[in-house]
């Protein structure tokens, strides 16, 4: 103890009022369970140092022991609220390696399932935000659309959030027939609920107040964190791996990346508003353009047969046998893969030795780098804006932990 | 030296070399079924088949022999659609059986329809029905609709045993292995055909359906059959060895093991003692009980001319220097036998007389003397009276069942009898003193078969219950008597006993 209170007072200098509070783990605003050690001048916050490491599971050891294949359910539990962009995310570098073209109908699909679980999060972004702050009925409103989202999810999936609905090469299976009729009804829905949402919060003297000039930072500093997605749009930097990368059906869609001016919660919040305005019309032209066809590749060494070859003939049950038993068989070599999830960045390097199994396989989850810049946004404010701010770079536990 | 290019690499091989064999050697792996490197090459089952420049058609590369010039193109389009077109055919008339088949994850067919063929069926008619549980032999069954008809086991009856028992019998897509009318398949050597099989047409009784080959765990091991020592892969799994399969070593046995050595794999099992008795007392913890043991033996084997030291031929090098270390230096025997199973029937090609693994490693660690001083001098040395103490390694006393009850009867009368053994037998029952000993299949070691050849085996799972490796029992004694052996560890033993081979 009595070396833990000097080192502090050699960082924090000869102040003699300052309290070191610890916030969280355990704490209902540090969700995914993180710690702060804050170094408080009164209600100003001199020092902030994040602690993570609460959730880790070891995901990256663990995929060395599953195969290709097996590996997605454990990706759903990356960021967990919008597990399908990570599947989709895994799936697409596994496919790099082994250099294969997934179907056009595949593309689309997971460019409408994408945006949903976006959606999702960015709605669970901002109605968790609101919460925090004391508004309970937006919240109320945004997880209600949310559950229609989720019930989405079920329906195509078969889960709400546990989806492992990628394949390498495809998808678990199409979209079930009634999916459109299913979004038409759905979509009208969200639209009144992200109207409700605007005329609740947008121009809300007490939520602008809080956002406002809280937690910002600037467009240099954001680049040189690493920061991606709706954090580092906010400062009016409009990278986004969508426009700039295309990669799925993106660069047949149109859509406008929204960006920010100051860099503050208040930015944040609207640049994941728009966000998701911008998702509908992307699920919207996508279902449109949407063609026929098969959703996974035609490559037995890829794809599981049919269960009515697999029983009845030997070409089948071997190619089945193989696949399960052995996965799929990676060509050695490494890769890097990238895509648009809900936070920013998500990266995907792999290792393969050529077997079943990545022989190494590294994520790069986009609020760690939040996570690595967040004491620059949060030092100098007051406790009250650690609440907000944490909220805008909506950290999830199981993504920065793995 | 012929010198010939494969894929554009150059390769010299002696004359008589099989391009596949040439193209093992610059890596390249040319599919085959029918091809064994220990039996001829029919070339029948075609999937080796390359092409060569300057001829019209593709050639079996198990068969045909490097030339000077040749040049030959083992990846080219028209070998891969031969491929193919052969696994398509070969194929046909595979039944659906991968999910009862004991090969299933082990085969060749599975492993080659993935690399090279990788297509659905277009067969629109019925599979030919052929026998499925066919017993060709007393150890072995034959599944006719899986076989590929390779005649890799007829080769083996013809070439290996020269017993010749095997035949293929009908034509076409009826053909089928059969034995020669009035024969079975059983001669000593018989299981092999199960190994070489490269699908799951022959399976042998013993493995049949007992554990899916892709749970088991692979040791490298020696068999403890007979003086031979076949290098094997001891398979196990779940701390329970599920079979034996040959491991290719030239100096030894090649490809193959006897049938009796392979299924010694079940003695591992059968009649094993792990628990420490001490007196009535089975509590004891092993520092406690070496202590109590050193301290009784102290006590009683006083006169070390009336002491004697049993050490067993199926230990391994390590234990057995470890026990003359300690007999000689701590207990201070100065009688020293040794025992083993009794001689059996032994043939020309792997089958030993001698059914002990490491006879070599006891005369080569208590010295030539003991060679002739058997368990039939001890029973000797017993009748005469001569004998107060006695410690004796092993379950196998190899002597006739009168004699045997004789020598039982009179070590347990003695005034101290102690028995290290990793089996129960009658004499373990009478002995004041059992110290659990642990299989070859749970210790490092090496044993020294009937040529002098020096035979590594590796730990395969831990020691059973409290038994533990022979030379750690040995340096506890050594220990609990208040001394220290000079070589006590794995390591330090092995140093001392084969120092003058690494100094080769």
């Amino acid at each position: 103890m009595k070396d833990e209170a000097a080192l502090f007072q050699l960082e924090v200098g000869n102040q003699e009022d300052v309290m070191v509070l610890n916030m969280g783990p355990s704490h209902p605003a540090m969700h995914g369970t993180v710690r702060m050690v804050l170094t408080l001048d009164g209600e100003t916050v001199v020092k902030c140092d994040p602690e993570i490491g609460y959730l880790h599971r070891g995901f990256e050891k663990q995929c060395e022991n599953a195969t290709w294949t097996q590996a997605f359910p454990y990706t759903d539990r990356l960021n967990y609220v919008s597990p399908l962009l990570n599947n989709f995310g895994y799936a697409m570098a596994v496919e790099k390696l082994l250099g294969i073209e997934i179907t056009d109908r595949c593309k689309y699909v997971r460019t409408i399932m994408g945006e949903v679980s976006r959606l999702c999060d960015h709605l669970t972004c901002i109605g968790a935000g609101a919460l925090e702050l004391a508004a309970m009925s937006a919240f109320l409103y945004a997880i209600e659309a949310r559950d229609l989202l989720w019930d989405l999810h079920e329906e195509v999936t078969g889960a709400r959030l546990t989806v492992s609905y990628a394949r390498i090469g495809g998808l678990k299976h199409d979209l079930p027939d009634e999916f459109m009729a299913r979004w038409a009804a759905v979509e009208p829905r969200l639209d009144a609920t992200l109207s409700v949402l605007d005329r609740l919060m947008t121009k809300n003297r007490v939520f602008m107040d809080r956002m406002q000039g809280t937690g910002a930072i600037s467009g240099e500093d954001a680049i040189n964190f690493g920061f991606t997605g709706p954090v580092l749009r906010s400062t009016g930097v409009a990278y986004d791996v969508r426009k700039d990368h295309p990669y799925f059906a993106y660069d047949r869609v149109d859509f406008e990346v929204p960006v920010g001016t100051t860099g503050d919660n208040y930015d944040r919040y609207l640049v994941r508003f728009h966000e998701a305005l911008q998702s509908i019309r992307i699920i919207r032209q996508c279902l449109r353009d949407m063609p026929d066809g098969p959703v996974n590749v035609d490559d037995p060494r890829v794809t599981l047969p049919e269960k009515d070859s697999v029983y009845n003939s030997i070409e089948g049950m071997i190619n089945h046998f193989k696949h399960i038993f052995e996965g799929i068989q990676v060509p050695a070599g490494e890769v890097y893969s990238f895509t648009e999830a809900g936070n920013g960045e998500l990266g995907f390097y792999i290792v393969s030795n050529g077997t079943g199994r990545p022989w190494k396989l590294r994520v790069r989850p986009p609020c760690f780098y939040m996570m690595g810049g967040i004491d620059r946004m949060i030092e100098g404010s007051m406790l009250a804006d650690i609440i907000p701010t944490f909220d805008t770079i909506n950290m999830i536990g199981g993504e920065i932990d793995r | 030296m012929p010198t010939a290019q494969i894929n554009g690499k150059e390769v010299s091989v002696p004359p008589g070399t099989p391009i596949i064999r040439a193209a093992a050697l610059v890596g390249f792996n040319i599919p085959h079924f029918c091809y064994h490197p220990a039996l001829s090459a029919p070339a029948n089952c075609r999937m080796c088949l390359v092409e060569l420049e300057g001829r019209p058609k593709l050639e079996p590369a198990c068969y045909l022999k490097v030339e000077d010039g040749m040049k030959i193109q083992t990846e080219s389009a028209r070998v891969i659609a031969a491929r193919k077109a052969v696994l398509e055919f070969i194929l046909i008339n595979h039944p659906v059986d991968c999910p009862i088949c004991d090969q299933a994850g082990e085969c060749k067919l599975q492993d080659y329809y993935m690399a090279y063929d990788a297509q659905p069926s277009r067969l629109q008619t019925a599979k030919v029905a052929k026998a499925k549980v066919y017993p060709i032999g007393p150890e072995v069954v034959y599944d006719g609709e899986r076989c590929i008809l390779c005649t890799r086991c007829v080769r083996f009856c013809d070439q290996i045993t020269g017993t010749s028992e095997l035949t293929v019998v009908e034509r076409g897509d009826h053909s089928e292995i059969r034995t020669f009318p009035g024969r079975e398949l059983d001669n000593a050597y018989s299981m092999n055909v199960t190994d070489i099989c490269p699908v799951g047409a022959l399976t042998t009784r013993d493995f049949r359906f007992k554990c899916r080959v892709w749970l088991l765990t692979s040791t490298d091991s020696v068999c403890t059959g007979c003086a031979k020592g076949c290098s094997i892969h001891l398979e196990h799994f779940q701390g329970e060895v599920q079979r034996y399969r040959p491991r290719f070593n030239p100096e030894v046995n090649e490809y193959w093991m006897c049938d009796a050595g392979r299924l010694s794999y079940r003695e591992l099992h059968t009649n094993r003692l792990t628990t420490l008795r001490v007196g009535d007392d089975a509590t004891l913890s092993w520092p406690r009980a070496a202590r109590k043991v050193a301290t009784d033996l102290k006590a009683r084997a006083t006169d070390g001319s009336r002491t004697a030291f049993v050490a067993s031929a199926q230990a391994s090098t390590e234990t057995l220097f470890a026990a003359h270390a300690w007999a000689t230096q701590v207990l201070g025997a100065e009688q020293l036998y040794w025992a083993g199973r009794p001689d059996g029937g032994s043939d020309s090609f792997l089958v030993s007389a001698d059914k002990n693994p490491n006879r070599a490693g006891v005369v080569a660690t208590f010295g030539e003397a003991i060679a002739t001083r058997d368990v039939s001098q001890l029973l000797a040395a017993l009748e005469a009276g001569s004998i107060d103490t006695l410690v004796f390694m092993g379950s196998e006393l190899g002597l006739p069942a009168e004699q045997q009850a004789l020598l039982v009867e009179l070590a347990g009368n003695l005034r101290h009898l102690v028995v290290v053994t990793s089996h129960r037998s009658e004499l373990s029952d009478r002995a004041h003193v059992v110290l659990p000993l642990a299989t070859h299949a749970e210790d490092d070691g090496t044993f020294i078969n009937e040529d002098g050849i020096v035979q590594p085996f590796q730990c395969a799972y831990a020691p059973r219950g409290e038994s533990l490796p022979g030379w750690q029992i040995f340096a506890r004694l050594a220990r609990g008597a208040g001394s220290e052996l000079t070589a006590s560890t794995l390591d330090a033993i092995q140093s001392a006993l084969f120092a003058d081979s690494a100094a080769e």
